[in-house]
């Protein structure tokens, strides 16, 4: 294993056990998350982006969702640790949430506690983790507030959540999620509430910040265009599964996966005059997927074989892997 | 705060008077006065009653004046703190009829208050962070039994349980036979302490039934909300996530019920009064309102609407305490 892997998740299964029946949230995901690298992973809603993340977390809700296999190893400490194998409420995992590997939300506005001060939510992270008195604390809230980016620090420290505004908020979850130096920071749709000049500022703001704290991202969104703002390296997820990782150059202009060129031929480019050309079809129910590849019934290069059995992934190149039949004869993967 | 505090005292005073007006005339309302059923009882007992008798009467109660001119001599009453003149008890003043039982009233509505509340919301909360557990179903199971039993049942049941079963001798009233006229002693309390149990338990039922159910809901609703999740997130113990994060957030219905529950203890008990033979006012208002004893029940009442005002402004005060988005300006 390289020594600037942080942490590697491999064939993670989560299910939720629904009244409706087995929903395989996230079924069978690999990847790795490099140091100081961000990771994209794209998708659109109900693909198992955000329950991938909240497995990393071992936040998975009780008691439908069970991390039913796989592993997720943490390589940050000195000997690697298996987080599935954690009990979610353990001293160890609590030790790496919000320490180790901290996590942002999607909506700023319901994110932070009503009833308390911005100042009392990050310096409770201060103090759990580095065992610091409330003074210190205190001060580390203010110059965590000061690094996001916020004006007269020693104020908003004092004030509640509902006298800032979203991108504001925004800023406090960053400050309140890198306050105890984090090496991944994982965020979960951490612009899509927000303005397009403030969700701007907020990516500007991570990736400086990612510099200066020399930590991971995994950025999870479903907007290409933020992906490609930020990150080096994408997943592609649709229906649990990962169609297509890549580097964010040949996602953009060499993508293998028809999953893939579909998302990229429904977002708009300013100034080309094309035709947007949505995927056909919807998501399909996850409690009643076809056989085969989940995709077929939408993709409009399906063979027969698309509709028997589930494509493996194949290694296109040393980094793009496509789990498309299409590619069959490359070499397999899975 | 303080301001605003000061405005809302200020306020009940206008308040008070309507309530007072209104009172008075709903309680002149029903056909006939307190000297006619009076009359009627002498006459059924076969006492000579002549009309210039009647005519007497009425006068020196001065029931032939209008409305207003008899309010007026009621609330005249109001600084001097006598309230009038109870004819059941002989003309006694009504303060001195209230104030016997007005201790007992209190304690017994309080004791009720606290039992709602220490019993109520940990097992609302216990029964949230459970859900679909058989604890979590026993609990909603029972609460809608407490809910739904009558109280005064609920009070035959344990007096009939008590008696039979653990030979507890009688559990009526507050005190055993040799401690009713007995001055206030350490034993008196201890015994005082024996029998308040059952009334606190009687009318406590319903009310935690209702918290527990109240609390459960807002806080299972709570506890799906985004930072609840920022709070696990920062990986802080799932105790401290439910107590500090979640709870707080979720008890501003409890607490706006429980201040509505003030009033609701005395004028709801009368049945539960009787039954366990309490020396509550909740039977004295019954009494003064079959017998239309006007002044002593349009006391009671208006003692009542205090409570509901008092119980409403504890009720914001601890909102504003919970809750920084609260604010009284």
């Amino acid at each position: 294993m390289s020594a600037n892997i942080l942490l590697e998740v491999n064939s993670l299964k989560t299910y939720f056990h629904n009244e409706v029946g087995l929903v395989k949230a996230v079924d069978n995901v690999s990847f790795k998350v490099k140091k100081g690298e961000t990771l994209g992973i794209v998708g659109e809603s109900g693909c198992g982006k955000s329950v991938t993340s909240l497995s990393i977390m071992n936040l998975v809700p009780q008691p439908r969702g069970v991390i039913e296999g796989g592993e997720i190893i943490y390589h940050g400490y000195d000997n690697p640790l298996e987080i599935t194998t954690l009990n979610s409420q353990s001293r160890d995992m609590r030790n790496i949430r919000g320490n180790r590997i901290a996590m942002i939300f999607q909506e700023p506005m319901t994110s932070l506690n009503p009833v308390y001060t911005v100042g009392e939510q990050i310096m409770e992270s201060v103090r759990l983790h580095q065992k610091r008195d409330n003074i210190k604390a205190r001060a580390r809230a203010i110059e965590m507030l000061k690094l996001v980016g916020l004006p007269a620090p020693e104020q908003i420290v004092d004030e509640y959540p509902h006298e800032l505004s979203g991108g504001m908020r925004q800023r406090v979850m960053i400050g309140m999620a890198l306050s105890c130096n984090p090496d991944l920071l994982i965020a979960d749709e951490p612009t899509t509430a927000l303005d397009v000049t403030i969700e701007a500022q907020i990516l500007d703001l991570m990736e400086e910040l990612q510099d200066e704290f020399n930590m991971s991202i995994m950025l999870i969104t479903h907007d290409l265009e933020v992906i490609g703002e930020m990150s080096e390296r994408v997943i592609v997820m649709y229906t649990g599964k990962i169609m297509e990782k890549a580097n964010i150059d040949d996602i953009f202009h060499n993508s293998k996966h028809p999953y893939t060129q579909g998302l990229l031929n429904s977002i708009p480019q300013i100034g080309a005059n094309k035709r947007l050309i949505p995927i056909e079809g919807s998501v399909p129910d996850l409690t009643d997927l076809p056989s085969g590849c989940y995709f077929a019934p939408r993709c409009n290069q399906a063979k027969e074989i698309c509709w028997v059995d589930e494509p493996p992934e194949y290694s296109i190149t040393e980094v793009q892997k496509a789990k498309c039949w299409l590619y069959d004869g490359k070499e397999e993967l899975s | 705060m303080l301001n605003y505090l000061f405005r809302r005292v200020l306020i009940m005073i206008p308040m008070l008077f309507f309530i007072s007006v209104f009172v008075f005339f709903l309680i002149q309302l029903p056909p006939g006065s307190y000297v006619e059923s009076y009359i009627s009882q002498l006459r059924s007992q076969g006492a000579e009653v002549t009309e210039s008798q009647v005519q007497t009467i009425i006068q020196r109660y001065g029931l032939n004046q209008p409305f207003y001119i008899q309010y007026i001599s009621w609330v005249k009453t109001f600084p001097s703190g006598h309230f009038g003149g109870s004819f059941l008890y002989g003309g006694r003043r009504v303060w001195d009829v209230i104030a016997e039982y007005l201790g007992f009233t209190l304690l017994v509505a309080f004791s009720t208050q606290l039992f709602t509340i220490i019993v109520g919301i940990p097992i609302g909360i216990y029964s949230a962070t459970h859900q679909y557990t058989i604890q979590d179903h026993i609990v909603t199971f029972l609460g809608f039994i407490g809910l739904s039993i009558p109280n005064f049942l609920l009070a035959l049941i344990l007096m009939f349980v008590g008696y039979y079963y653990f030979d507890m001798g009688v559990l009526a009233g507050l005190f055993s036979d040799e401690y009713i006229e007995a001055s206030w002693s350490i034993g008196r309390v201890i015994d005082l302490l024996k029998h308040l149990w059952i009334p606190v338990i009687v009318l406590g039922t319903a009310g935690t039934a209702g918290s527990i159910r109240v609390m459960r809901g807002n806080l299972l609703d709570t506890l799906n909300l985004q930072y609840v999740q920022t709070a696990r997130a920062k990986g802080l113990k799932e105790s401290i996530v439910v107590y500090k994060h979640a709870v707080r957030n979720a008890i501003h219905p409890v607490i706006m019920g429980l201040g509505m529950n003030l009033p609701m203890l005395i004028s709801g008990a009368t049945i539960v009064s009787i039954v366990l033979s309490l020396p509550t006012l909740g039977p004295i208002l019954y009494n003064a309102l079959m017998s239309q004893d006007m002044y002593l029940a349009g006391t009671i009442l208006l003692f009542q609407s205090v409570l509901l005002l008092i119980g409403n402004l504890l009720a914001d005060v601890a909102l504003a305490v919970v809750d920084p988005r609260i604010k009284y300006e």
